[in-house]
């Protein structure tokens, strides 16, 4: 079985890993509920897709962070069959939500069978021969969607969608960190601290499209 | 091809218009709203219902005017399309 990646984490960010993923879980899961709100208003299929991916992600990281944190507490077994559950809920997962997007963004009628093959294929290559191909293989599902929300913030030139292009790209960058924990500890923190600001910049676009709707005062209502 | 607007971004886009002009006429708001007249008559008759719209005289012309609910409504809209905006979907 190939190394899994918490066993390379710097003692000292034992628990700050767990922390960080779970605020990112709480931020996707935000984000999924307010999309099936825009779905149940607009009827926009998309806006299904959208939400599931966000809850497939948000899903995968609190697996993760709780194997971790029983690895942190001595609750679990390291190569334990249930850290590779975890860790398999994980990479399941966050690769079926970065999937979702790509389906989204593609706007595929077809395909769907082969891209999902795609994303179960990477799953025992990651095991097998190196965890490595688990972050290459988000790597290429995450690019479409920074491409797509790239022409999004083009289109429209607006700051909410340069917000989600820049969140989305950050997210992108973090897997690249992650792929390389193999060279540097310092790469899994980077990894990590550069996912969060992804998800923490979806927060702050969403505390922005709050005060898009805040009311008109009394002077601008006359 | 534009996708169709649904039935919330129409009342949204009325209710913009509405709080654009302060008040407005009804014929006014069909050529804002880019409604036919049945249409237009179809959901002002929502609006009025649910009390997000009302109607005033003024020297025997009749505008509409956003209640409250209608000034709620309308930010409850404009964080829907921004968060549509967002992702482009």
């Amino acid at each position: 079985m190939a190394v899994l990646p918490s066993e390379v984490s710097p003692a000292w960010f034992f628990g700050i890993d767990s922390a960080f993923e779970l605020l990112s879980a709480f931020i996707a899961i935000f984000i999924g509920y307010y999309a099936l709100k825009v779905l149940r208003a607009t009827k926009r299929e998309g806006y299904l897709f959208l939400s599931n991916a966000f809850f497939a992600v948000a899903f995968s990281l609190i697996a993760r962070s709780l194997t971790r944190l029983a690895l942190s507490y001595n609750l679990l077994q390291a190569d334990s069959p249930l850290q590779y559950s975890g860790y398999l809920i994980y990479a399941l997962f966050m690769l079926t939500g970065f999937a979702l997007l790509v389906k989204l963004t593609l706007d595929m009628k077809r395909g769907t069978t082969l891209l999902f093959a795609f994303v179960l294929s990477i799953i025992p290559l990651s095991l097998y021969v190196g965890y490595v191909f688990f972050y290459l293989g988000c790597m290429i599902l995450l690019s479409y969607s920074v491409r797509y929300f790239f022409g999004n913030y083009r289109r429209s030139k607006s700051k909410h969608a340069l917000l989600v292009f820049l969140s989305f790209l950050l997210i992108f960058v973090s897997q690249i960190f992650f792929a390389l924990i193999e060279f540097a500890n310092i790469f899994y923190v980077a990894g990590h601290v550069v996912r969060l600001a992804g998800f923490l910049i979806l927060l702050y676009n969403t505390f922005l499209i709050s005060r898009a709707g805040k009311k008109p005062t009394e002077a601008a209502r006359k | 091809m534009k996708e169709r607007r649904s039935d919330v971004e129409i009342v949204g886009d009325m209710l913009e218009s509405v709080q654009k002009a302060g008040r407005i006429k009804p014929t006014h708001l069909m050529y804002k709203s880019n409604l036919s007249h049945t249409r237009m008559k179809g959901y002002l008759e929502k609006l009025l219902g649910q009390k997000l719209l009302e109607e005033t005289m003024d020297g025997g012309t009749k505008y509409f005017v956003l209640t409250d609910a209608g000034y709620n409504a309308l930010g409850e809209y404009r964080k829907m399309k921004a968060f549509i905006e967002s992702f482009g979907f």
